[in-house]
């Protein structure tokens, strides 16, 4: 299901990409069994797959995936929420947007990472302190987003509801929304993004449970082949989460005249 | 003159530019519009058309004066088609109906309507799918939906080739002789007004004031092309170059 129409060809080969994963795996296997690298460092694919089955088919791993997951779904939708409302209100609020702008461009730019042992003092350690710096994490592109879309809504449907003398919440329900869902989602394709980074970070930093704490605990006992089992665990999963709001994104933006380049984008 | 919808007295209406001062652009507009008729106002370009279909549609105040009349049940038709890209032509068409909260067979509504206008294949297409001439008929529609006595319309045809343009000046006759409709019309272009008005007002400049009304006192249907129809556009030529 692609709403671009028919890209070029060029652009629909998957090949050469197929070919590039399967050379990498090749070399890192024979690298790994011909010894031309440590292979308790970097591990191999087999190793991996092995060390894969092994997990997954025992039960262990997966309270630590659903907690993880558990503290990413809510970052999301904490932030998507605040995000939202946020870009909303400040878009569309003069006043509040010469109070709070200058805060708002400073609270972007900070690394947000570094206010996880402030959040972890006031929270504690664990599920509630990993939620809030992944919430804060993916609300700030919504935001930033949102606001954009608030602000090239053109100012001619406005005007144009309001000669058929349509309610505040008419035109924030036909008007400002459908304008700005499809800046929502841009934001949210990062936004998925740095929740994910947000939870991990938080299991990093000191946590219990959890996928990020698994692969901490893995790396401190030399388990590179376990390591890599959850960095792929991972890595799948934010790519799909990525392409699910890319197809989010495409239905929402059915209407445009042509998405062409969108599907050989990053 | 029969009934009259709207009295308009000494309306004046302005800008602000910079810090204090403010652009005059209606310098008093005194006219009133007859059930059913269709009033045409000519002006050129700049000169405040679309600040008098703004404060008539109550889009913006008038800084003096009086209008008199429902003014509730007037449409506007805007000047550039307006239409919302992410609605499909069906759903462009009931925005109006939507924004009004009367949504009870909006969609069967117009969709016949559109089906009329030529736009009966169209109805699931988007905005950018269209040509000028069937984006402006969307405009049309969207207004005469919601059933206006008076319908305001903003250089409808300016944007349209010489075929198109007729296509939707007959359209809009078509409508217009159906329905209980009140047309008021503004246009740079006498050809189009002679064709289609009972009466024509020009406008003067800076400020804006009405000069005079013309009755365009031809028998419909009228035949584009006739010696009366461009007698009657080189007269009105001659008073607008006064
Ligand atoms: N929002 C506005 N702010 C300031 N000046 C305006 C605004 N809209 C229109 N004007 C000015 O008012 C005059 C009349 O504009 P307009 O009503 O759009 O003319 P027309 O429709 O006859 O071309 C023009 O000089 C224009 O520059
Ligand atoms: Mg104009």
């Amino acid at each position: 299901m692609d709403a671009s129409g028919a890209p070029n060809a060029e652009r629909q080969r998957t090949w050469p990409a197929h070919a590039t994963a399967l050379g990498f795996l090749i070399s890192w296997e024979l690298a790994s069994r011909f010894e031309l690298i440590n292979p308790v460092l970097v591990s191999s694919p087999s190793r991996i797959s092995v060390a894969g089955w092994d997990m997954l088919s025992t039960s262990g791993i997966y309270p630590d995936l659903g907690f993880t997951l558990g503290v990413f779904a809510l970052s999301v939708i904490l932030g998507v929420g605040g995000g939202t409302v946020a870009g909303l209100a400040l878009g569309t609020h003069k006043t509040l947007y010469q109070a709070l702008n200058p805060f708002v461009v400073a609270t972007n730019a900070l690394p947000k990472i570094v206010l996880m042992p402030l959040i972890m003092l006031w929270l504690g350690v664990g599920f509630a302190a990993n939620v809030f710096l992944g919430a804060l994490m993916a609300s700030f592109p919504i935001l930033v987003s949102t606001f954009t879309g608030v602000r090239s809504l053109e100012q001619e449907y406005m005007v144009l509801a309001r000669s058929f003398r349509a309610s505040k919440w008419t035109i924030a329900r036909s008007v400002v929304l459908p304008g700005v869902l499809p800046y929502v989602l841009s934001g949210l394709r990062v936004g998925v993004n740095y929740a994910l980074v947000g939870a991990l970070i938080g299991e990093f930093f000191g946590a219990d449970r959890g996928i990020g704490y698994r692969m901490n605990l893995y790396m401190a006992n030399f388990q590179v082949d376990q390591f890599f089992v959850c960095l792929v665990l991972v890595a799948l999963f934010a790519v799909a989460c990525t392409s699910l709001v890319h197809r989010l994104e495409q239905r929402v933006e059915r209407w445009r005249p042509s998405a062409l380049g969108r599907s050989g984008g990053m | 003159m029969s009934e009259v919808v709207l009295t308009v007295r000494d309306l004046r209406a302005s800008y602000p530019v910079g810090a204090s001062e403010r652009l005059e652009v209606l310098g008093g507009i005194d006219v009133s519009v007859a059930r059913g008729e269709i009033l045409a106002l000519v002006g050129t370009s700049g000169c405040g058309k679309t600040t008098l279909l703004h404060v008539l549609s109550g889009l913006h105040a008038p800084s003096g004066g009086t209008i008199e009349g429902s003014r509730d049940s007037m449409a506007m038709v805007f000047q550039r088609p307006h239409l919302l890209p992410w609605r499909t032509v069906l759903d462009n068409a009931t925005f109006g109906l939507e924004c009004r909260g009367d949504v009870t067979d909006a969609n069967a509504k117009a969709s016949a309507l559109l089906s009329r206008m030529g736009l009966g294949d169209h109805l699931a297409d988007y905005p950018h799918q269209l040509s000028e001439g069937m984006k402006q008929r969307v405009n049309l529609a969207r207004a005469l939906l919601v059933e206006p006595e008076v319908l305001l319309l903003d250089e409808p045809f300016a944007a349209l080739d010489v075929r198109t343009r007729r296509g939707l000046q007959e359209d809009l006759l078509e409508l217009w002789g159906e329905q209980d409709l009140t047309i008021v019309l503004v246009s740079h272009s006498l050809d189009d007004v002679v064709y289609l008005s009972d009466r024509v007002g020009i406008l003067s400049e800076k400020p804006t004031r009405l000069q005079e009304l013309t009755e365009i006192d031809l028998p419909r249907p009228r035949k584009r092309g006739t010696l009366a129809l461009l007698e009657c556009v080189a007269a009105l030529e001659a008073k607008l170059s006064l």
